[in-house]
């Protein structure tokens, strides 16, 4: 590569979230007061907190009034059949969809407020990229508009645990659906957060891709992260230690995950 | 987090710059060109045709009067119109189109809202403000050619209210985004903006966009207060800037990928995909439970499927058709009165009744693949959907009618009403059947082989076509007006135009029905000639050795 990157280091799989600056500005405070009616108090330390989130499109509910807390370190499995509510739901923990009814906050700020955005990283089941940026300028973008100036060496080593380090001088519009998904795990992992939100993350990757995101969500966990990944990958299932179920927009279980019949409950 | 707000505030700066330099470094300069040449025909084609049909007749000094006393408010509509379009755009995450991926990436980061989209949002308001200024430049030139005095006052005056008038249109759509007004409170609002000009233009109440519409006629008396309205126009900017922090991003997500293929479409002129596009967009979707359940099973399945498909219209649809039947009744009733342009206005309501009329049809069209697969002729098959919406557009044409006969209270407008409600309706329908069925023209397929001036024309043709059909309709109004005017009971000629266009609908009803196996004899006819000529071309080379 003609390029200065610098090279993945020889483990190439060091944690990529680094802890957030508290210091809260003018601004956010105000972001995140203007949207702030919220009777019912989250539970004190809760990362995520839904209390009775509904969603409807049209005349069609998607999501059954749901209450669901996610507190900080916490590995959770989201499961469900087609349509269950797990994409609609975790659209709204990242602010992208707005709930019909109901409170959903994380970091104690309203979902979508500067608060939670600054908490959270979304990592879409779609990933969409800018035509004229590379993987390696997407990297920079998303790293630096999240306020992390050190991230070169951060990305170098995910590329690299995600076998994409030789293409991240590419464009990324232009790669497979595996390539894509890769390079979309990578810029949801470049960035500070404290919570984690993947929607099926698995779909699409190699035996390989698969391997190096399990490991990556493992030390992402050990390293002080709370992760919300909804799958239907049972491998995944097996390494949480908490599992939710959602069938037709309704909570359909909450619990550990030992012993439990994952395909029962997303039948 | 306020070290992060500035960081991430700067960053966006040099990378958003970094971007400017990489689309530049790759801009086709030629097609960039290439574009810019075809934009100013286009333009200057339009600007000659508006000035030779307005002409350079100096008005009599009634029209002057008339100028002065309705010019403002008439003008005004144009801004009340601009308010109304931008309050309803912005309900729906308008005016910005961001790209998918900055939405993603940017702003869903830790990042201001307001300093993320502020750099698009000011350039949309540049771009807003320059167009309205050269339309306006134009629309005053060409009153300077009527109305005389100085022809850089008038076009500086039309550039002033253009751009205010777009300004205005941004700056509501940006409000009404940072605020979330829901839609239909939008559409309230607008309606109420709408008639307040309209009841001004009628000379009951002022308004205050009638500002906007007197500042363009300043070269004919200046009036300070007009500033007003363009003082309104920039707060309304303003605090649509200031808003911006606010704009929803489920709706800015839905609207970023459907705006970029909306505009594809409408350079294809492939109308179906605009439609369902802006359908998509207005998210007026099809209700999940239909209003009313069909009983039994039935025998005519395809005529089911076609009430499956209108029992399950929006409650707007179903407004929107009202709305186009009552204006299209108006339209009508003034035209029969002497106010013939209107009947173009009439063709259009008709026409767009006439799309959302077939909708069935047109999703069988859509789904050409399953029509493929189904053991029935694909042409009998579409002429089957078109019963429901021929039900359908009569029924929108009854209200039209009953329109028009409340509007004249007349005996002699019961007979008219009867006898034109038919062809104007089904020539509506007619007209979306043939731009629905002959969907966006294929310009490697179309007129490959025609030379570019003819194949130009078949293309204008085949756009201005579906119109014409629908225009058709309203030719038995003409025809009742100038026996009235002549003097003569309206209903004989009315009615030999309206069995006319009945015919026209009944044609198109046929093309519906053999399109296909004509296409398909036309293609065997010339396959046949093809070969029959290498048949001849071989015999002759076998003769020579």
């Amino acid at each position: 590569m003609s390029r200065t990157h610098p090279k993945p280091s020889a483990a190439a799989n060091r944690p990529t979230h680094p802890a957030k600056p508290a210091k809260k500005a003018a601004g956010a405070v105000k972001e995140a007061a203007k949207a702030a009616p919220a009777p019912p108090k989250a539970p004190s330390g809760a990362l995520l907190w839904s209390h009775g989130i509904t969603k409807t499109y049209g005349d069609l509910p998607a999501l059954a009034p749901l209450s669901i807390t996610v507190r900080p370190n916490e590995a959770v499995v989201l499961i469900g059949h087609n349509g269950s509510g797990k994409t609609t739901f975790l659209r709204m923990a990242a602010g992208l969809l707005e709930p019909s009814d109901g409170t959903i906050q994380l970091a104690g700020h309203d979902a979508g407020s500067l608060g939670a955005r600054a908490a959270v990283s979304y990592i879409s089941d779609n990933p969409t990229f800018y035509e004229d940026l590379s993987v390696w300028e997407h990297l920079e973008y998303v790293a630096r508009l999240n306020g992390r100036d050190d991230w070169e060496q951060d990305a170098a080593d995910l590329l690299g645990h995600l076998g994409i380090y030789e293409r991240a001088d590419d464009l990324p519009v232009t790669f497979s659906r595996g390539l894509r998904q890769k390079t979309a795990l990578a810029l949801g992992l470049v960035r500070p957060f404290d919570l984690l939100l993947i929607d099926e993350p698995f779909v699409g990757l190699d035996a390989a891709g698969k391997a190096a995101l399990l490991e990556l969500l493992d030390e992402v966990h050990a390293n002080g992260a709370a992760l919300l990944v909804a799958t239907h990958e049972l491998e995944f299932v097996q390494r949480v230690a908490r599992c939710i179920a959602l069938r037709d927009g309704e909570m359909a279980y909450d619990g550990g995950t030992t012993g439990i019949d994952v395909l029962g409950l997303v039948s | 987090m306020a070290d992060q707000l500035s960081a991430g505030a700067a960053t966006l700066r040099s990378l958003r710059g970094q971007r400017r330099r990489n689309r530049v470094r790759n801009l086709d300069w030629f097609e960039a060109a290439y574009r810019a040449y075809v934009t100013g025909i286009v333009a200057l084609v339009a600007i000659l045709v508006l000035s030779s049909w307005l002409g350079d007749k100096t008005p009599s000094p009634e029209g002057f009067a008339d100028l002065h006393e309705h010019g403002p408010a008439a003008i005004g509509l144009m801004a009340a119109v601009a308010l109304a379009i931008g309050l309803r755009s912005g309900s729906r995450g308008g005016p910005l189109a961001v790209e998918p991926a900055e939405v993603r990436y940017t702003l869903l980061a830790a990042v201001d809202r307001r300093t993320a989209l502020i750099g698009p949002a000011l350039r949309q308001v540049r771009f807003a403000a320059f167009l309205g200024a050269v339309v306006g430049a134009i629309g005053g030139i060409l009153a300077w050619r009527r109305l005389g005095d100085s022809g850089f006052a008038w076009a500086a005056s039309g550039a002033l209210a253009g751009a205010a008038i777009a300004l205005a249109l941004v700056g509501a759509a940006m409000v009404a985004s940072g605020l979330r007004i829901r839609p239909w409170l939008a559409s309230l609002l607008g309606a109420a903006v709408l008639a307040w000009a309209v009841a001004d233009v009628a000379g009951y109440v002022p308004a205050p966009t009638t500002t906007l519409g007197s500042l363009a006629l300043w070269p004919l008396r200046v009036h300070l207060v007009d500033l007003l309205g363009v003082l309104g126009t920039l707060a309304l900017v303003a605090a649509g800037i200031t808003l911006l922090r606010g704009v929803s991003l489920e709706a800015a997500e839905r609207r970023t990928g459907l705006v970029g293929q909306l505009r594809f479409a409408l350079t294809v002129q492939d109308l179906r995909t605009v439609i369902v596009l802006r359908r998509q967009l207005a998210q007026d979707t099809p209700r999940n439970r239909p209003w009313v359940r069909l009983p039994g099973r039935g025998r005519f399945v395809v005529w089911r499927r076609g009430w499956h498909g209108l029992l399950r219209f929006p409650a707007a649809r179903f407004l929107r058709l009202f709305v186009l039947a009552v204006a299209g009744g108006i339209c009508l009733s003034a035209a029969y009165h002497g106010t013939t342009p209107l009947i173009i206005v009439g063709a259009l309501l008709a026409y767009l009744a006439g799309l959302d009329a077939i909708e069935p049809l047109s999703q069988e069209i859509d789904q050409s693949d399953r029509a493929d697969a189904l053991p029935i002729d694909r042409g009998d098959l579409f002429l089957r959907h078109a019963a429901v919406p021929a039900v359908i557009a009569a029924l929108v044409g009854l209200v039209g009618a009953a329109t028009a006969i409340v509007i004249n209270r007349t005996t002699e407008s019961v007979e008219l009403a009867a006898v034109l409600f038919l062809p104007a309706a089904w020539c509506g329908a007619s007209g979306a059947i043939i731009s629905t069925a002959m969907s966006a023209p294929d310009p490697f397929k179309d007129g490959q082989l025609l030379p570019p001036e003819v194949a130009g024309m078949k293309l204008a043709f085949r756009t201005a076509w579906p119109l014409i059909v629908a225009l058709i309709g309203m030719l038995p109004v003409v025809a009742a007006h100038r026996a009235n005017v002549a003097g003569n009971p309206p209903l004989p000629p009315a009615i030999q135009a309206a069995v006319g266009a009945l015919l026209v609908a009944g044609l198109t009803a046929a093309w519906l029905r053999f399109r296909e196996p004509a296409r398909a004899w036309w293609k065997s006819f010339q396959e046949e000639g093809q070969q029959a000529a290498k048949d001849r071309q071989a015999a002759k080379q076998g003769s020579t050795r």
